[in-house]
């Protein structure tokens, strides 16, 4: 070797950057050096890596670490090879999958550079804006039936409104401790459910009332009934209705949970 | 050269084959006129309907159109993308667009992006971790980047835990680059030893990457 070359490399500066990850870098060594992929003179090549990594400018932390994961691989793999390996046991070359990976990733370079050529030549296509013609909505291949769409347009206006009179109602000064306890709507659900067999819970519950604490107590219950197999729960589209319907005909409620069984 | 001797000439668009009683000639000016109008790509369906021809019809009037506008000495081009004819302004003439509507010619994506940009066209649809994977190195700018400029998009999820979403090229791949469709993308280069699913970096390497075997999660109990 003449000793430019040798010069060269020492005195070249280092900068992480100026690399795409770990694999070019290794990539950049080997073919510096005219080695073949395929037999890799892997501590020669750790050592010139390892010294890439010492000598780096800026280490950015985040960048450095995907380097540092292959050194350590470099490493193992440089380690595997000073290792006698038993005669029975040969598993082939340890350095096949490191092959495998730097050819793998030299193709990937190498489609990179002609999509890069590539977009050069034919990125630079421009349509224009459609012609303004009259009616160029057409929605009769939409999926959305006119039904379905003036309905969420109706739910959103109602939802506006329900939140137009909240808001302009004004705030109680004194927050009120209002807490409705679980187990008296569970029994009084239980007696819907005896007499009627399902309800609606929409209809019975009102959501949008200003007091929410019956409507959610009245929520865990049903999922208290539901979790206890009491009954069973339907909705058949987001936000629908939910429908309850009784399992059986006298509701049991001796599984309720804690917290479900004590008034408070 | 007359149009009937044309028509004699060229037996692919004799009369026998225009069944709705246009010649290929109409059929290649109507699409000229609709390709230019919509400015947008337009499916060869679309077209056939509109017109009232073959879906044959369409595609030999589109590729006609193709090499009509092929030449040196025009600004425009006729492109395919999948089933979809578009007219666009030629590549070449995009610095004199900048210039006209003073704006500065887009940035170049980086290499990185382009590395990740080549293993999503090739391996598509892929997860993060392949792309990562390969490259040795982590990738989500550039993912991000590529999303950015709508050349990859979220195609799905892998059914795996975890769920990773899948990546695959647009449409806008396809323009950008010149190709029709994905079949036109050239084979993986020097294939010589690629055996399918060769593409893994050592496990030992990336030993937190477990991929194409789902292990079976303890249970808790």
């Amino acid at each position: 070797m003449a000793i430019g070359d040798n010069i060269q490399w020492e005195l070249q500066p280092i900068r992480l950057e100026d690399f795409e990850g770990p694999l070019d870098l290794l990539l950049y060594l080997i073919e510096r050096s005219k080695i073949d992929i395929k037999d890799i003179p892997i501590a020669a090549i750790t050592d010139q890596y390892m010294s890439y990594l010492y000598r780096a400018e800026s280490f950015d932390v985040e960048e450095a670490s995907s380097f540092i994961v292959v050194a350590a691989y470099l490493m193992q793999l440089k380690t595997k090879m000073m290792l006698p390996v038993p005669k029975q046991e040969e598993e082939g070359d340890p350095r096949e999958e490191l092959a495998r990976s730097l050819e793998m990733y030299k193709r990937v370079r190498q489609v990179s550079l002609m999509f890069r050529e590539r977009e050069a030549a034919y990125g630079g296509t421009r349509g224009k804006a459609p012609e303004p013609l009259p009616s160029r909505i057409d929605f009769s291949n939409d999926d959305i039936k006119v039904k379905e769409f003036i309905a969420a347009y109706e739910a959103v206006i109602r939802r506006r409104q329900w939140r137009l009179e909240i808001e302009s109602k004004p705030v109680p000064r004194v927050v009120k401790k209002e807490r409705v306890p679980i187990k008296r709507v569970l029994n009084s659900i239980a007696g819907k459910l005896k007499a009627k067999g399902e309800f609606v819970f929409n209809q019975e519950f009102d959501p949008t009332a200003e007091d929410k604490s019956e409507v959610v107590a009245a929520f865990m219950a049903v999922l208290e009934l539901s979790r206890m197999q009491q009954v069973k729960l339907k909705q058949n589209k987001l936000f629908g209705d939910i429908n309850v319907h009784a399992v059986k005909d006298e509701i049991d409620l001796s599984g309720a949970g804690t917290g479900f069984g004590e008034e408070t | 050269m007359s149009k009937i001797l044309d028509d004699q000439i060229t037996p692919a668009y004799g009369t026998d084959r225009v069944s709705s009683g246009k010649s290929m000639e109409q059929i290649k000016g109507i699409v000229e006129a609709l390709l230019f109008t919509a400015g947008e790509p337009v499916s060869i369906n679309r077209l056939a309907d509109t017109i009232q021809a073959d879906i044959a019809q369409i595609e030999d009037a589109g590729l006609q159109l193709q090499l009509d506008y092929s030449g040196d000495s025009r600004g425009l081009r006729v492109i395919r993308i999948n089933n979809a004819f578009q007219m666009v302004t030629d590549s070449a003439m995009f610095d004199y667009i900048c210039q006209l509507a003073e704006i500065e010619k887009r940035q170049q994506l980086s290499q990185a992006a382009y590395e990740v940009l080549s293993i999503v066209a090739y391996k598509q649809p892929v997860i993060r971790a392949v792309i990562e994977k390969i490259r040795g190195v982590g990738s989500d700018s550039s993912i991000a980047k590529l999303m950015e400029r709508g050349l990859i998009y979220e195609s799905g999820r892998l059914d795996i835990p975890g769920r990773p979403i899948t990546y695959s090229t647009t449409d806008e791949f396809l323009r950008c680059m010149g190709y029709s469709s994905l079949a036109d993308l050239p084979p993986f280069p020097d294939t010589e030893e690629d055996t399918g699913e060769q593409m893994s970096l050592s496990d030992e390497m990336f030993s937190d990457v477990q991929l194409e075997q789902p292990t079976e999660l303890p249970k808790l109990d």
